[in-house]
């Protein structure tokens, strides 16, 4: 892993030198298939196949493009980088062998003719989450539950995602990904059910009707030039904003408002009729562009960059400030793109990306979503809201993503403040509660039973040495664990995918049947560290398990609740102990936490990072955006792991602002 | 406007207070108002019913018996009073991948080796018969689903080879059936809505890309699909009055556990089949990696833990009760669909159901022998009250093509079938294995030590699962209770299914003798 890092930063470097070079040239190819061949097809080739690979197919140089064994080669890359393969028994591969393999993969693979590029931009469409804000701020209506008095022993769902189908992450991990939402089918029967619900909450809400028309009651009688107007303004609302074709669109609505007048004979109706057709409509569902059918990045409109920015950074529509900026186009300079993200990032809004990104990247909604997880209403609300907060402090505050690990304050459940001595201290108690004016309106119960009465979490000073990050936190050690035990190896499966970004392989086949009855001959009631012992004995599951096991073993004095004990149910004692892959050892979580970060910091950067930049992409990251990544990575770091200059790198990328059509 | 449905805000509860009553109107579907025409030629319904992490093979296995003669196992019991509606099946082997993720893809498509995720049968069925319902089909998953993992819980996938997730939530299941589109206003309305969007868009004059073109396809494919289903909606043969009664009920479909759930799930899929919403549904209830806890049958620990029943100490008892609770679930469904009457005959006679796991072993997670039951009448093709056993292991591929041509979506080829499997519309006449040939008994015995004969058979009590069965020819069964290192140095479990001989140390209590210890176990030669 450390081995990994390093040679990223040497990567950067060589990415930076590469002007005039010749692109994909044949003589390189020869160089790295001649590597290839003679230092590894000894165990790899079509008849030995160790460990199932098969690197023949890498000596035809068609196949170095985008295809079949594009996942081929970027494991053989990461592999020779990473200095992993070879092993170190067969002889590490010389510098030149190793960087003939990197260079022909960077030809092929990272570049394009030669330059950096970013691939075909993939059609956006709304996820339900999206839709839902939209359908919010289009119409200026609220569609979320606000959160209930804790009576109902559930976590009550808004109508919107009762109705419509949740979408399915795609190969990024998240929801919003285009690749797998362009493979579906919208469900338009839902989503037309959804925007039926929105405007019958529209149309008993004059303010409502005051913010979008600008009239608090629509008249039954409307003239012609009345109701074009009510229609004009309506589109260039909920189209986010390119006047030219709201002008087009207005036209063909009209005709379709008088075609329906002529049997409704009520303007009111009429209009309400034509919103929904607008709202359903792909303007809406699909973030189009304008395409200039180029293989090579071009930068978008500043209408369409705004949408991108968004729906990015707020999960919704651009508002009329973000509007009118991409519609003059001074949005597309970098001061007004930068003073914007910082705007936004200052508005209630952006709980979004705490919701949504953070909420899918370490996948505690399943909290509110997911029946097994159920404890009670208002211990599954707070300890989702404390993880929520969290990270939302991270960005209103700007900090680094390093203390998702470990930091000295947290959010802790009003709940715990209710017990006479806590002895938490508040931090700034009074500006919190200001700033979270708008996102704790829906949050806050107003029940005035104070057995009842939900109050979100509230940013304290750790206590003491077990509090700090989100690892320790209830929602985090209850995802990780089952209901009735804890796990070591699944929560150090989760750490090391999730927050390190190592891409774990399957383990080997299940032990046959021999073996699985050798296992058994264990003792009676063996401990969960002989367990775990006897588990990776074999030389097959060691490489993975010694980095596995001990992030977990060091998480086990939290229960699955997490809640602190020093003893399993059956009374055995807990020793939350172990030795790092670097042979460094603990005896507690929060020594454990200090070692994961000596030894982790840099790829949990990194795969922050990447995560981000997939969700704000809307596809997993590819070997072609290898360059903008390395470049956001290495500004992070300078800058301290600060969350928020990550968000301002991704937006200023080229992967951000620029469009490729092949 | 109408005052929609929705603006009630509905209390959809995860864990409701109390006793739930899942979907009450059930009651109005008594044979006597059935609605359905009387016809010689009645639809036949296809569903699927997925329940993963395989079994404890000696728990499932039928052992001995005749084709229409058997004793259920231990897992099967619960179907015992519906055992000649049932036909279980052994030996059809699959192929394919039997990881987590894609077992339930490769237990509907009988997909080949990294070929997961392939246009599945169901949708191969849907896709010929579909469009005479107003659902073309209904995908239902009862297990929970972990939002970073859906597709653990996805069975179907369409002609496109893309997932098709199911719907969780009963009532949205239940609105989806009854709710606003079955209402003729609300439907010319959408209708209406549908029709102006595809005239205002039909000038995108934007210059969208030709990628981005081809995804647009997708969305007016929707929109032909919404038309689609409002259309067969209105030549659906429920009355309007039903309509009415149906969509004017809420159903308060409160589902506190996942056992309640699995019920309104089977309560749903009867709903759909008697109203002919649809005729094609796959349900999930329980994926392959199910971390799901079945606490509230006493079963405190997850699912896929407890089917890892090698590796993890003293789970089998766990998990074969929640085995045997699924198989349960099957009878719910069987004897709700036999009271309901279908033109002449019964909702179950117009069936087809197919109910199994991706895998067999739990732990080894294997593909062969896969544990199957097919229940159903299927429009009287299918003959049942049999348990089959193939002589020679046949492609479970061919099961797939046979039920896709009973239920007249004809196909030549699924996976990697080999042709039709006999012994599912007519009786197979296979010879039986380990036939009894009388010498089954007690050969010799002292006061002390015993030396019997037998067929070897797990025990079938659901509450005391740890004890062996060698059957006699009398048919008296004696019993085996040995220490686990006793069992394990003789390798004693691999004898279960076939005929040994044993002889150890026994103990009497009354007339029964219980044999306590072993010193020999031998196979019979075949």
């Amino acid at each position: 892993m450390q081995r990994f890092s390093a040679v990223a930063v040497a990567s950067i470097l060589t990415f930076t030198v590469t002007p005039g070079l010749r692109y994909a040239s044949a003589a390189s190819f020869a160089i790295a298939a001649g590597v290839i061949e003679s230092r590894c097809l000894p165990c790899h080739d079509s008849d030995t196949r160790e460990a199932g690979i098969d690197l023949a197919p890498l000596l035809q140089k068609a196949n170095a493009s985008y295809g079949e064994y594009t996942g081929l080669w970027i494991k053989v890359e990461k592999m020779v980088a990473s200095g992993e393969m070879p092993p170190a028994v067969e002889g590490v591969l010389k510098v030149p062998e190793r960087e003939s393999i990197q260079q022909w993969f960077r030809e092929s693979f990272v570049l394009r003719k030669g330059k950096p590029h970013i691939g075909p931009t993939p059609l956006r469409r709304l996820t339900r989450y999206e839709l839902e804000n939209t359908l919010e701020d289009v119409l200026s209506i609220k569609l979320r539950t606000p959160y209930r008095d804790t009576i109902s022993g559930s976590i009550e769902k808004s109508t919107i995602t009762s109705v419509v189908p949740s979408d399915i992450p795609g190969e990024s991990g998240f929801d919003n990904d285009a690749h797998r939402m362009e493979s579906l089918k919208p469900p338009l029967k839902e989503i037309s059910e959804a925007v039926h619900y929105g405007l019958e909450v529209f149309s008993n809400d004059p303010a409502a009707r005051q913010a979008v028309l600008g009239l608090a009651k629509l008249p039954k009688n409307a003239t012609e030039a009345e109701a074009k107007q009510f229609i004009s303004a309506f589109l260039l609302r909920a189209c986010r904003g390119t006047p030219g074709r709201v002008q087009e669109l207005a036209t063909n609505y009209y005709r379709l408002y008088q075609k329906h007048m002529q049997v409704s004979k009520d303007s009111r109706q009429s209009l309400l009729h034509v919103f929904e057709m607008v709202l359903v409509s792909p303007e809406i569902l699909y973030r189009m562009e304008e395409s200039r059918n180029l293989d090579t990045p071009y930068p978008v409109s500043g209408v369409e960059l705004a949408t991108r920015l968004s729906y990015f950074l707020w999960s919704t529509a651009p508002d009329d400030e973000l509007l009118q900026l991409g519609q003059n186009g001074n949005l597309l300079n970098d001061d007004v793109l930068k003073s914007q993200v910082a705007r936004m990032l200052n508005s209630p809004k952006r709980l979004s990306l705490s919701e949504n990104f953070a909420g899918q990247w370490l996948g505690f909604d399943d909290l509110l979503s997911n029946s097994e997880y159920f404890i009670d209403e208002r211990w599954n609300r707070e300890t989702y809201d404390e993880v929520l907060f969290f990270f939302d402090e991270l960005i209103k505050s700007g900090k680094s993503i390093l203390e998702l690990v470990q930091s000295d304050w947290i959010f802790r459940r009003a709940s715990a403040f209710n017990a006479r001595s806590h002895g938490y201290v508040r931090i700034e108690p009074e500006s919190v509660k200001n700033l979270y004016a708008d996102v704790l309106s829906v949050r806050q119960s107003k029940s005035k039973n104070r057995r009842l009465k939900y109050d979100p979490p509230v940013l304290v000073k750790a206590k003491n040495d077990r509090e700090g990050g989100i690892l320790t936190s209830a929602a985090i050690m209850r995802l990780t664990a089952s209901k009735s035990r804890t796990s070591p190896i699944r929560r150090g499966v989760w750490i090391l995918n999730t927050v390190i970004g190592k891409t774990l392989e399957p383990p080997p086949n299940v032990p046959s049947l021999e073996q699985a009855r050798e296992a058994l001959n264990l003792k009676e009631n063996p401990s969960v560290a002989e367990v775990i012992k006897q588990h990776v004995s074999r030389p097959e599951c060691v490489s993975c398990h010694k980095a596995i096991d001990p992030l977990g073993l060091g998480l086990e004095n939290f229960s699955p609740t997490g809640v602190w004990r020093t003893q399993y149910p059956d009374k055995a004692s807990i020793a939350s102990a172990g030795v790092m892959p670097n042979g460094k050892s603990f005896n507690t979580p929060q020594e454990m936490k200090l070692l994961l970060l000596d030894m982790y910091k840099d790829d949990i950067a990194t795969n922050f990072v990447k995560q981000m930049l997939a969700y704000a992409l809307g596809r997993k990251t590819e070997p072609f955006d290898k360059v903008s990544l390395e470049s956001i990575v290495s500004k992070v770091k300078e800058d301290g792991y600060k969350v928020n200059t990550v968000i301002e790198q991704i937006v200023l990328s080229q992967q951000f602002r620029f469009r490729q059509d092949h | 406007m109408r005052r929609n449905s929705y603006l009630i805000p509905r209390r959809t509860l995860l864990r409701g207070a109390g006793v739930s009553l899942a979907l009450p109107l059930l009651d109005v579907m008594s044979p006597a108002i059935s609605s359905a025409e009387s016809t010689t030629d009645a639809p036949v319904r296809l569903c699927v019913l997925y329940k993963g992490c395989g079994v404890n093979p000696h728990s499932w296995d039928i052992v001995g018996g005749a084709e229409t003669d058997f004793e259920l196992s231990r897992i099967l019991q619960p179907l015992s009073s519906v055992q000649d509606d049932i036909l279980v099946l052994g030996n059809l082997d699959n192929q394919g991948s039997s990881s987590h993720m894609d077992a339930p893809g490769t237990f509907m498509s009988a997909a080949k080796h990294k070929e997961r995720n392939r246009y599945s049968f169901d949708q191969r069925i849907a896709d010929r018969i579909g469009s005479e319902t107003p659902i073309k089909s209904m995908q239902l998953t009862a297990d929970n689903v972990w939002k970073q993992h859906p597709w653990l819980n996805i069975l179907s996938y369409d002609n496109k080879n893309q997932p098709l997730r199911g719907q969780h939530d009963p009532q949205a299941v239940f609105d989806m059936m009854f709710k606003d589109t079955s209402r003729m206003d609300r439907q010319n309305e959408l209708l209406s809505v549908l029709d102006g969007v595809k005239e205002a868009s039909s000038s995108l004059s934007r210059k969208v890309s030709a990628r981005d073109k081809r995804v647009l396809e997708q969305y007016f494919d929707s929109i032909r699909d919404v038309e689609n289903g409002i259309q067969q909606a209105r030549q659906n043969s429920r009355t309007a009055d039903l309509d009415t009664k149906l969509s004017d009920i809420d159903p308060s479909l409160k589902v506190g556990n996942l056992g309640e759930r699995i019920k309104a799930m089977l309560d749903l899929i009867a709903l759909a089949f008697w109203t002919d919403s649809t005729r094609v549904v796959s349900c999930m209830l329980a994926n392959t990696n199910s971390r799901s806890h079945y606490d509230f049958m006493g079963v405190n620990a997850e699912f896929h833990y407890v089917s890892h029943h090698v590796r993890n100490k003293k789970v089998l008892p766990a998990y074969d009760k929640i085995n045997i609770w699924h198989t349960g679930q099957l009878r719910y469904l069987i004897e709700r669909l036999k009271s309901i009457g279908d033109g002449d005959a019964t909702l179950f006679d117009n069936s087809l159901i197919l109910w199994g796991s991706g895998i067999k072993h739990g732990d080894y997670h294997s593909l062969t022998d896969l544990p199957l039951v097919v229940a159903g009448g299927g429009g009287g093709q299918v003959a049942l009250g049999r348990h089959v056993r193939y002589p020679k292991a046949l492609p479970y591929a061919n099961l797939l093509l046979t039920l896709t041509n009973i239920m007249r979506a004809e196909a030549t080829d699924i996976g990697d079938s080999t042709g039709l499997l006999p012994g599912i519309t007519e009786k197979a006449n296979f010879e039986p294995a380990n036939p009894d040939d009388g010498s089954w008994k007690i050969v010799k015995s002292d006061d002390k030590t015993l030396t019997a004969k037998g067929l070897l058979r797990i025990s079938i009590e659901a509450d005391d699962v740890e004890y062996y069965q060698l059957r006699l020819s009398d048919r008296s069964d004696l019993e085996i209770r040995i220490p686990f290192m006793n069992n394990h140095k003789l390798r004693f479990d691999r004898c279960v299914g076939k005929v040994v001989t044993v002889t150890g140390r026994y103990k009497v209590d009354g007339e029964k003798k219980t044999v306590v210890a072993l010193t020999k176990a031998e196979l019979e030669q075949p």
